[in-house]
């Protein structure tokens, strides 16, 4: 008896006045259960030991009077089953003694028949229909079709399915199994409509719990072995889906489909596909139909893999080519989407990412397969004009995730601009969305080191990640200046920057044509852009001159480019000087005269001027503050110092300016330090492609330098200076300028003695004592070397 | 006290979805092996007879889902069994990992008198792959942690091992039978008439 | 006492990463100090070092924005006073002499620079000056064969063995040099 029909729902339906057959508390199912099961267990040891003894009538009656346990209403059908699992495992042991001793109890069939209820009757009646048949397989036909009508007439066949029936013909098997899965499914859908309807929420529950027990005929069937491809096709699967489909119960649906995909072999889905696929478009308003498809695919995609693995074949060669899954799949699911109007836009997208995994996992190769879901999805999306679709939506989730399964799973973003679809796709949402795709693109980028080696893949990428480098013209909110968000903001134009130098081309031609490319794409942005990302284009075009002089032997235009490239140069930093970042277009001019002096193509001379001279307006113009001066004057000095091409009609005016700005700085000890700093321009600095070894001009700084340190107030800072240049006339005086005289020399020291232990004793006045302390000891080890190759003499250095 | 003179003995197998458990049923007692993946719902047994200590026996083995969702209505056939089969798939290191949580859940389930000293079995099935990722040894020490369990490398494919490992479940399982008919559960009052006066019973059911 | 020397990384305005060797080398939790030489330029670089050491030191490069990184510092590992310095205020660049200068005003045993993106190790005057390249082997205008480099210090009490890791073609070289206080 199933568990349902014997419960309270069984017959008549249990109303409000029968309160006291009603299985209410937990309590009370466990105490009811307990009584069953233990009434059921002394009769079943009753039943072996007469069996023992050999008393067949006395173990019989024993055998009924257990099986009458399941003649209760009382049990909820979980405690039902659990009462009719212990029952039937007790009919074993007399299935087991029967098996024994049937050759000699031929009547026993007739024998059960004469128990007075019915449950038992039943129960004994196919535990001894077994038991012959096992033993004589011609009697299995004429006592299954007996048991068949019994069944069916009574509604009671599942113990019956025990039975692993699969010799002589299999149709009446699968004819058999199919009547009991259809009479049980409608008993089971029929739960759904009994009893109060307050009570719903329940009911479900319990269908929920005994759900296997339909889907137990299901795995029968796929248990027949003899049942094959061709008669799965023509019998089997159509009879299941005639009735999950005519049930029109949600609940069933969508369980049995899962059934029938879990329970039956891969082999035979990829055969049946479309009618399969046609039923899912059919089933009720309420079945979660993407979760049945996702299902399948997963199934098959996992096959796939699995048989891939173990056959060592090509994955491809797995599915067989005649079953085109992905058209199939792809026309059957438009199918669904076209009918099931009332899917949720999320689901259908659900259905689309399916596809695409589809795709992936099976024919890896197909880049088509994989555009064309994103074509199909973005045509969705086109019909139901749904256009800036916010970062806030639900279906944005799925939608992203469409794209970025793309970009995870070829881990190339060239790949990604063969799908012709993904650009008009990712079109579809707001700013935020694409924003955040785009910067899953180039981190992907990044991580996998994918170098770009075309303009024109170069400008597909770009215009993917738009977002990246231009402001969002939608919407009127800037850019805030919170801090957390200028940090996310530094992080992301960081990543950008990163990006551009892989845009690497071998060929210097293709390479020029890129950087122009990302050129006109980068200058869209506004200033707190153009500062992250036009420097790496600079960089990359100066290394790219240097690639035109290397190859000057084979490339007889090399000058020409080296020019044009120059002037790219020149004109993005001063589109970063116009962004107002004098500090940075500085550093960059500097950079670009050091690059222009050692490529020394044609009229080099003139552009590295100015270069220079730019560095220097801007250093006049725009930079203010008195740190960032000295620092920035430093810089000029040193790079001019390194510089060999110019003549010195361009060398002087650059030198003599260097000097005036250092001596022009605000604060006494910059401007001390900066004269001091000048004197290299004038010893090691270049005239004419030699050191220029102007004694004079580089005392000249050093005696101004000790001038102005004799000028500050402040005498920890004045002997900190003096200490300074100290070491400043020494380094020349050990080059060897003849200028320089000891008597200078002990002129400093003695004014760095008389000073010092005048100090306030700091922190800083420890400092300067040791910088003292270690500059005597330096002149010292001096004096006292032997070494021949100091060409100067130390003699009549006074210490103390 | 009742001796039978022939067992039935009950063997529940149980691991993770995929890892072979109905193949390796099918292949003890049909000697038959599929490529083909069929999940299965709820339990299901089949039998065998065996010979165990010159004891002819029948083994009910229970094959079971490895899918949570196609889990049956209950574990009520976990009671009573005599031996617990874990299978774990040894190119899935996952399926090795979740054997402590069969262990329990068929400890807390089938509630065995003894749980310290029932007896399980390991298979670790599928070592015809060649992509082979959980060691040996390292399935050793989980079983020695556990009491010593007994540990198969089984092929249901090939064949290999299979029969070896259920006659070794046959042999553990008798011996749980034996010790549990020493304690027999006698019930407590046998009451040789079958009337039952419980009220409540068969009074709204006519079959 | 492990401490990491390194810096002129120019992410992202000369390169985009570190070389892969060198990430790969670089693991968290076995480095006791981080001595950046400047030119971090980013706050990501930064935090990458943060996560390979918390103790960072870092002095401002030409190239760096952050106007908090000091010009010059002073660490102290062990019995070493540990001086830093990028280098690019220094005249003429990466000139012994001229570095000698800054040894003496920072009263230091060890004198860390860089500016040249070129490996360097050797005593001068008693002391000891490390410079240790450019960690991703940025542009430079100077030199266009820049080898990726950096520097990795073992402090014991009196003695520092100096490792030098160079990428040389696609293959990590390590160097060992060492140097004794007196």
């Amino acid at each position: 008896m199933y568990p349902w029909s014997s419960s309270s729902y069984g017959g008549q339906v249990a109303t409000g006045g029968q309160t006291g057959t009603m299985p209410n508390g937990l309590d009370d199912q466990e105490k009811l259960l307990a009584e069953a099961a233990g009434a059921a267990r002394k009769q079943a040891f009753q039943m072996n030991h007469f069996l023992d003894k050999e008393r067949m009538l006395d173990a019989l009656k024993c055998a009924s009077t257990m099986l009458s346990e399941l003649r209760t209403s009382l049990l909820s059908p979980k405690s039902y089953y659990e009462l009719y699992m212990s029952v039937t495992n007790e009919l074993c042991h007399l299935e087991l003694y029967l098996s024994e001793k049937s050759n000699k109890e031929t009547d026993l069939y007739e024998l059960v028949q004469y128990s007075h209820t019915i449950v038992p009757r039943l129960y004994l009646l196919i535990t001894v229909g077994i038991v012959y048949i096992k033993n004589d397989s011609t009697l299995k036909r004429s006592i299954l079709k007996d048991l068949v009508e019994i069944a069916t007439r009574n509604i009671l066949p599942d113990v019956l399915v025990a039975d692993n029936e699969h010799e002589g013909n299999v149709y009446d098997a699968i004819d058999f199994v199919l009547t009991n899965f259809a009479e049980m499914n409608k008993l089971w859908v029929r739960m759904q409509h009994q009893g109060h309807s307050s009570e719903k929420t329940r009911r479900e529950k319990e269908r929920e719990e005994l759900k296997i027990l339909v889907g137990t005929n299901l795995v029968r069937l796929s248990q027949l072995e003899s049942a094959t491809l061709e008669t799965y096709k023509r019998l089997i699967l159509p009879g299941i889906l005639e009735q999950v489909v005519s049930c029109r119960d949600a609940i069933a649906q969508e369980y049995l489909m899962e059934c029938i995909i879990q329970v039956f072999p891969d082999e035979f889905h990829l055969q049946t596909l479309d009618p399969f696929l046609k039923s899912c478009a059919q089933l009720e308003t309420g079945v979660n139909v993407k979760n049945i498809i996702i299902s399948l695919i997963e199934r098959l995609a996992a096959y796939n893999q699995r048989s891939g693995k173990t056959s060592g074949n090509a994955i491809d060669a797995i599915i067989p080519a005649e079953v085109e899954l992905f058209e199939v799949f792809s026309v059957q699911v438009a199918n669904i989407v076209q009918t099931r109007t009332d899917m949720p836009l999320e689901d259908t997208i659900s259905l689309q990412v399916a596809l695409l995994s589809l795709a992936q996992k099976v024919y890896s190769d197909r880049v088509d397969y994989v555009d064309k879901v994103l074509g199909t999805t973005a045509q969705i999306l086109d019909r139901m004009n749904m256009n800036n679709i916010s970062h806030l939506m639900t279906v944005n989730q799925e939608l992203s995730r469409l794209l970025r399964i793309c970009i995870d799973f070829y881990n190339n973003a060239l790949t990604i601009i063969q799908l012709l679809n993904f650009y008009p796709l990712l079109e579809k949402f707001d700013y935020t969305s694409r924003k955040s795709l785009a910067l899953y693109l180039v981190m992907n980028i990044l991580e996998n080191e994918t170098l770009v080696p075309t303009a024109d893949q170069a400008d597909s990428l770009l215009t993917i990640i738009t977002p990246l480098i231009e402001d969002d013209t939608t919407s009127s909110t800037t850019a805030t200046n919170n801090s957390a968000d200028a940090e996310e903001f530094a992080e992301e134009q960081g990543v950008v920057a990163r990006f551009i130098h892989l845009l690497k081309s071998d060929e210097p031609d293709m390479q020029y044509k890129m950087l122009q490319t990302a050129r006109k794409h980068l200058g869209n942005g506004s200033g707190q852009r153009l500062k992250h990302v036009l420097p790496p284009l600079v960089f990359a075009a100066y290394q790219l001159a240097f690639k035109y002089k290397a190859i000057a032997e084979q490339d007889e235009n090399w000058d020409k480019k080296c020019q044009k490239i120059v002037q790219y140069c020149h004109s993005t930093i001063s589109a970063l000087a116009k962004a107002d970042l004098p500090d940075l277009a500085l550093r960059l001019y500097l950079q670009g005269a050091l690059v222009i002096g050692e490529i020394r193509y044609t009229n080099h001379e003139t552009v590295a001027y100015e270069f220079m001279t730019q560095a220097f307006s801007l250093y006049e113009d725009e930079i203010s503050d008195s740190k960032a001066q000295l620092a920035a004057i430093t810089l000029i000095m040193s790079t001019f110092e390194q510089m060999s091409c110019f003549g010195e009609e361009n060398a002087e005016p650059l030198r003599t300016n260097c000097a005036l700005a250092a001596s022009k700085l605000l604060k006494k000890p910059d401007q001390c330090r900066g004269v001091v700093a000048c004197a290299a321009l004038f010893w090691s600095g270049k005239q004419n492609g030699e050191e220029m070894r102007d004694e004079k001009r580089t005392l000249d700084c050093l005696k101004k330098g000790a001038r102005i340190a004799s000028q500050c107030l402040d005498t920890g800072v004045q002997v900190q200076l003096y200490v300074e240049l100290l070491n400043h006339y020494l380094f020349y005086f050990e080059r060897g300028n003849s200028l320089i005289t000891v008597a200078m020399l002990n002129q400093l020291i003695a004014k760095v003695n008389e000073e010092l232990p005048n100090l306030e004793p700091s922190e800083e006045t420890k400092q300067i004592e040791s910088h003292y302390k270690n500059t005597l000891a330096h002149l010292r080890s001096r004096m006292e070397s032997n070494d021949t190759a100091l060409e100067v003499s130390f003699a009549g250095i006074t210490l103390n | 006290m009742a001796t039978r003179k022939k067992s039935l003995l009950k063997v529940i197998i149980l691991g993770d979805s995929s890892v072979g458990k109905t193949s390796l049923m099918n292949q003890y007692v049909n000697k038959r092996f599929s490529n083909q993946y069929k999940a299965t719902i709820g339990a299901d047994f089949c039998t065998k007879e065996v010979v165990v200590n010159d004891r002819v026996v029948t083994m009910q083995i229970w094959d079971t889902a490895g899918q949570e969702r196609f889990q049956s209505l209950g574990v009520a056939f976990y009671r009573g069994a005599d031996c617990c089969v874990l299978v774990y798939d040894v190119t899935a290191p996952n399926s090795f990992k979740n054997l402590d949580s069969w262990r329990d859940e068929f400890l807390i389930q089938a509630s065995p008198r003894d749980p310290e000293h029932f007896p399980f079995v390991v298979l670790g099935n599928k070592v015809d792959l060649d992509n082979r990722q959980v060691s040996t040894r390292r399935a050793q020490q989980w079983c020695q942690s556990k009491n010593d369990i007994p540990y198969y490398e089984t092929s249901a494919k090939e064949g290999i091992n299979v029969e070896m490992a259920f006659q070794t479940i046959a042999k553990n399982a008798l011996e749980q039978e034996t010790e549990a008919e020493l304690i027999n559960d006698f019930p407590d009052q046998i009451r040789l008439n079958s009337e039952n006066n419980r009220p409540g019973n068969a009074d709204n059911c006519q079959c | 006492m492990l401490v990491l020397v390194l810096g002129d990384l120019h992410i992202p305005h000369r390169c985009s990463s570190l070389p892969a060797k060198f990430k790969k080398l670089l693991v968290p939790g076995r480095i006791h100090h981080i001595l950046a030489t400047g030119n971090i330029c980013t706050k990501e670089s930064y935090d990458y070092l943060k996560s390979l050491a918390t103790d960072v030191h870092i002095v401002r490069g030409d190239f760096d924005e952050n106007l908090s990184y000091p010009e010059q510092k002073v660490v102290t590992v062990g019995q070493f006073r540990i001086g830093l310095c990028h280098g690019h205020q220094v005249v003429p660049r990466g000139d012994p002499e001229a570095l000698a200068l800054i040894q003496r005003q920072l009263d230091v045993d060890i004198l860390i620079t860089g500016h040249t993106y070129k490996f360097e190790a050797y005593e001068h005057g008693n002391k000891f000056y490390i410079n240790p390249g450019s960690a991703t082997g940025a542009f430079n205008p100077l030199d266009t064969n820049v080898v990726p480099s950096f520097v990795l210090m073992d402090i014991q009490s009196t003695t520092v063995v100096t490792y030098v890791y160079q990428l040389i073609g696609d293959e990590v070289k390590v160097e060992r040099i060492e140097y004794k206080k007196i």
